[in-house]
């Protein structure tokens, strides 16, 4: 049986550690995540586990705001008293280490909340055999949808539990409940084999349980089988500087590793969207059609109400209308960087610091064009190409256009400003048709390829789901853009290839 | 550590005598750890601050694998809230429960080597006087000052902890352990991260951040690459660690060559297939005395050991755990705890001093950007490198951005690959001829 985490007992524990330091502050922090997962591979159960994890960490500060910190695993008083202990020893630690202070957190507004959305089915609705017995069969579907296909699929669904209780009265409880059935799919021939992934997420069962999200993850596998059977057969691309035009997993990419991460408020000093520490806002930093906005949205994959730090987070339009507006800023980094508080702390644990992050991300173009396509899978080649023609955007002027389609991750260099990242797939549109190649990487300036975006096709689709690594700690993240997005060619910005 | 044997001998007999309904338990193995860190890092230039405090965390974790009287194996973690929710824990374990035969692995007793894994001094450091790690943070912080650097990260820690691994067939095996780590990231360009068993002095941090130093010294001047060209690529050990552990090593993972995931399949090892040059070697070393990467015996207890997975440059062990050593009809192996305990040959190393001499014209690449996005299968990369050291006639003379598009296996193929010995890097870089391409343009 669940004991919630706004039960007095919490709040007991959570407000013994929060009254440990005298004069000086803290904001101390529970956390469970209650998962079960199944892996299912060609047929089999390859594993299913089920994970409980709970524990206490808490930010301390002294009256200067020189800051430690202590975390303990479990609920238990002992360990609670090692969170105090320690905490009390960080700050003698830092006042010797003559540590930077922060006392923003003294003059943060209180706030007491419980939040705790509702989903389609509880956590104990089913269990793991008859998860195992669903995801079986979802497997076989997948297997079936090519010879010679190998399929691993695995589902999973998370309670993530936080309560934060902080020295001024503080005291928020949130719920924060996702779930995902993801397919690898691998196909070998002659020796070679290529890989691909197909995702879907939700907040409970419904993911493996109802007609729709199933019927959708099996859609997004046979398109990625079939892309998988072509690829087989493909060249390499030759590489080079060139018009693109990319769907919208790969448009998340470019917003959450070239723009997002520059954005997050703990790095500025080093970040080409900061300058001596203080972001850029008010600077023209991309064509006036275009804005990057960063929000929690209930129900998404990266959805979080509250910061660890007890800030509700809050919509952030980083760009709008082509201006630099809003730092993903946390409680702490606000007036360095100046610019307001968004409530951006995230954190992947209990045990770990809440750093400046992103949520759902996107890139979004003011009046976007027309585009033949309104399904969840990426446009077809052919779709994209017939867009580009019609919109006068492959013509004898830009003959060739080169599409990136499916996500394969992406890193970022925020000091320098150069970011990377990789395709599934890539096709050379031309007037007469398109090739497709292998995936290559697309990689170059951050603000040069912010500066290149021109033109979105279609609707907003911010469903592109991943896991966000920065600073060690594994955070959900998620976010889209509008079915195409269309760059210019730029010296700068380059496809990689043979 | 304080009461670590007290807490996972509850939690064992807790889970040995667990029921669920009719179900009782059969067999058991639990794994378990116990960790006390003390640390502090340096971010964005701003030493022990919000952002990277002195942090002190203790946890416990684990995992257990249950086998209950109807033959059904069910898998789960262990941390510190487990003993206090044991019935719960075991009714989700029940609910968990699969068919899975060859998973069934409950070692019995087993010789492990002693290998010596624990320092006293790093113990003293958490315990009574952590003054060291101020001092270190100090030193990594004042040495960056004075150098001119712009933006500095970083940081210092220290760990001690307890591993075991026990099972009701009798398999009671447990090890101490310590490691000291410091990590220096000068400007965005030049990072190096040292890890030991012992505590680092001062002296030694010195003398390892000083040939850091020399090589961010190499960076401050931009220069352009130029026209894509052949040219000598050398991956500094980081990089060389990074693709070998992308490319090499998560193509061996046992899963992997079971599921057809891997270029190399079960026969490939049956029949030690030629994959690369044929004085190429590949193996795990985890015997090393306080080397950051060894250690006694794996999570599932398979006893630390000498392992070759690639000699000659044909293929003999795949990376493989309990149950899918069962699979493949062969015995579990180690596995690399990091590039610490990897073993990597290639005829003669040549030391870096004695290599840029030759160079006439290439690169030495510090750092890549997406290797993580590369499918692993076919090799072939393509990574974009924010900051390598361009070297022309023996002289390091400046920072290019470059591209770089090979394929790995032929990189490991060729018969002009070198592996270069770069000091304080057990693991050496590797050298080959490849076309090296401007990132812009």
């Amino acid at each position: 049986v669940q004991e919630p985490l706004s039960t007095p007992r919490t709040a007991a524990l959570l407000e013994s550690i929060a009254g440990a330091v005298g004069p000086g502050f803290v904001i101390a922090r529970a956390q469970e995540v209650r998962r079960r997962e199944v892996i299912v591979a060609d047929g089999r159960v390859e594993q299913s586990a089920s994970i409980l994890g709970r524990g206490l960490g808490a930010h301390f500060f002294d009256e200067d705001g020189r800051p430690g910190f202590a975390s303990a695993d479990g609920w238990e008083e002992a360990g609670a008293e090692q969170v105090r202990r320690r905490g009390v020893r960080s700050l003698e630690l830092a006042r010797r280490a003559g540590a930077q202070p922060s006392r923003a957190v003294f003059d943060a507004e209180p706030a007491r909340a419980i939040e705790n959305p509702e989903t389609a089915y509880p956590l104990a609705h089913l269990d793991l055999q008859e998860v195992a017995r669903r995801a079986l069969e979802v497997n076989a579907a997948v297997l079936g949808l090519r010879p010679g296909l190998r399929v691993r699929t695995r589902f999973f669904i998370e309670r993530e539990e936080w309560r934060v209780v902080r020295s001024d009265g503080t005291d928020i409880s949130f719920l924060i409940p996702r779930a995902a059935l993801t397919h690898f799919l691998a196909l070998g021939s002659g020796g070679r084999v290529v890989t691909s992934i197909a995702s879907r997420f939700g907040t409970s069962y419904e993911v493996l349980l109802d007609e729709g999200p199933v019927a959708l993850s099996v859609r997004k596998a046979e398109h990625a089988a079939a892309l998988l059977g072509e690829l087989l057969e493909a060249d390499d691309f030759a590489g080079g500087s060139h018009p693109i035009v990319m769907d919208h997993s790969l448009a998340k990419v470019l917003a959450h590793e070239a723009f997002g991460h520059a954005s997050e408020s703990d790095a500025l000093r080093s970040s080409i969207m900061g300058r001596d520490g203080r972001f850029r806002a008010g600077e023209e930093v991309a064509s006036p059609e275009l804005s990057l906005v960063d929000e929690p949205i209930e129900g998404d994959y990266a959805w979080q109400p509250w910061s660890p730090n007890g800030v509700r987070r809050r919509r952030a339009e980083i760009i709008r209308d082509g201006v630099l507006r809003e730092a993903l800023v946390d409680l702490f980094s606000s007036d360095r960087a100046g610019v307001p508080v968004t409530g951006a702390g995230r954190a992947q644990s209990y045990g770990n610091v809440p750093l400046p992050r992103m949520s759902n991300i996107r890139i979004e173009l003011r009046d976007p064009l027309p585009l033949d396509h309104d399904e969840e899978t990426p446009p077809p080649a052919e779709a994209a190409r017939e867009a580009l023609l019609r919109e006068g955007l492959l013509s004898d002027a830009r003959p060739r256009v080169v599409y990136l389609t499916g996500f394969r991750g992406g890193q970022v260099n925020t000091t320098g400003g150069d970011f990377v990242f990789n395709c599934l797939a890539l096709y050379e549109l031309t007037r007469d048709g398109c090739t497709l190649h292998r995936p290559s990487i697309f990689s170059g300036s951050c603000l040069e390829a912010l500066r290149s975006i021109r033109a979105g096709f279609g609707s907003l689709l911010l469903d592109s789901m991943g896991t966000c690594g920065k600073g060690g700690q594994g955070v959900p993240s998620c976010g889209g853009s509008h079915r195409l997005l269309f760059m210019e060619a730029s010296p700068e910005v380059r496809l990689g290839g043979r | 550590v304080s009461g670590v044997a007290g807490y996972f001998e509850q939690l064992e007999e807790a889970l040995r005598a667990g029921r669920s309904g009719e179900l009782s338990v059969r067999h058991l193995r639990l794994s378990w750890s116990e960790a006390e860190t003390l640390s502090a890092g340096i971010r964005d230039s701003e030493a022990a601050g919000v952002h990277s405090p002195f942090a002190s965390a203790t946890m416990r974790s684990g995992s257990y694998l249950l086998e209950w009287s109807d033959g059904r194996l069910s898998r789960g973690n262990v941390d510190g809230s487990t003993l206090a929710n044991v019935e719960e824990v075991m009714e989700a374990a029940a609910a968990s429960r699969v068919d899975d035969p060859e998973g069934a692995n409950f070692p019995g007793p087993e010789e492990v080597p002693d290998v010596p894994l624990h320092s006293e001094e790093v113990g003293r450091l958490i315990d009574e006087d952590p003054s060291h790690l101020a001092a270190s943070l100090s030193l990594l912080t004042e040495r960056g000052a004075a150098r001119g650097v712009k933006v500095l990260s970083g940081g210092v820690s220290a760990a001690r902890g307890r591993t075991g691994v026990w099972s009701s067939e009798g398999l009671r095996i447990e090890t101490p352990h310590t490691r000291f780590t410091f990590s220096s990231f000068l400007d965005g360009d030049v990072y190096e991260w040292f890890s030991w068993r012992k505590v680092f002095s001062l002296e030694e941090m010195t003398r390892r951040l000083m040939l850091q130093e020399e090589l961010h010294r190499s960076t401050r001047r931009d220069l352009p690459w130029g026209e894509r060209r052949a040219a000598t690529v050398v991956l500094h050990p980081h990089v060389a660690e990074e693709l070998l552990d992308h490319f090499v090593l998560g193509n061996l993972e046992g899963s992997a060559v079971e599921q057809g995931r891997s270029p190399w399949s079960p026969a490939d090892f049956e029949d030690g297939s030629r994959v690369f040059r044929d004085d190429f070697r590949l193996a795990v070393d985890p015997l090393r005395p306080y080397a950051s990467g060894s250690y006694r015996f794996t999570r599932e207890g398979v006893p630390a050991a000498l392992c070759d997975y690639i000699t000659e440059g044909r293929l003999r062990e795949p990376v493989l755990d309990r149950k899918h050593a069962r699979k493949l009809g062969r015995r579990p192996t180690p596995a690399p705890a990091s590039g610490e305990s990897l073993v990597l040959e290639a005829g003669e190393p040549v030391p870096w001093e004695d290599l840029r001499g030759g160079i006439g014209d290439g690169v030495l690449v510090l750092s890549v950007l997406g290797t993580h996005t590369q499918d692993r299968a076919r090799g072939a990369y393509s990574l974009a490198s924010p900051t390598s050291v361009l070297c022309r006639d023996g002289e390091a003379v400046g920072k290019v951005q470059v591209v770089l598009h090979d394929d790995f296996f032929e990189n490991l193929r060729s018969p002009e690959l070198r592996t270069v010995h770069f000091p304080y890097h057990d693991l050496p870089g590797l050298a080959f001829p490849s076309v090296v391409s401007p990132d812009k343009g």
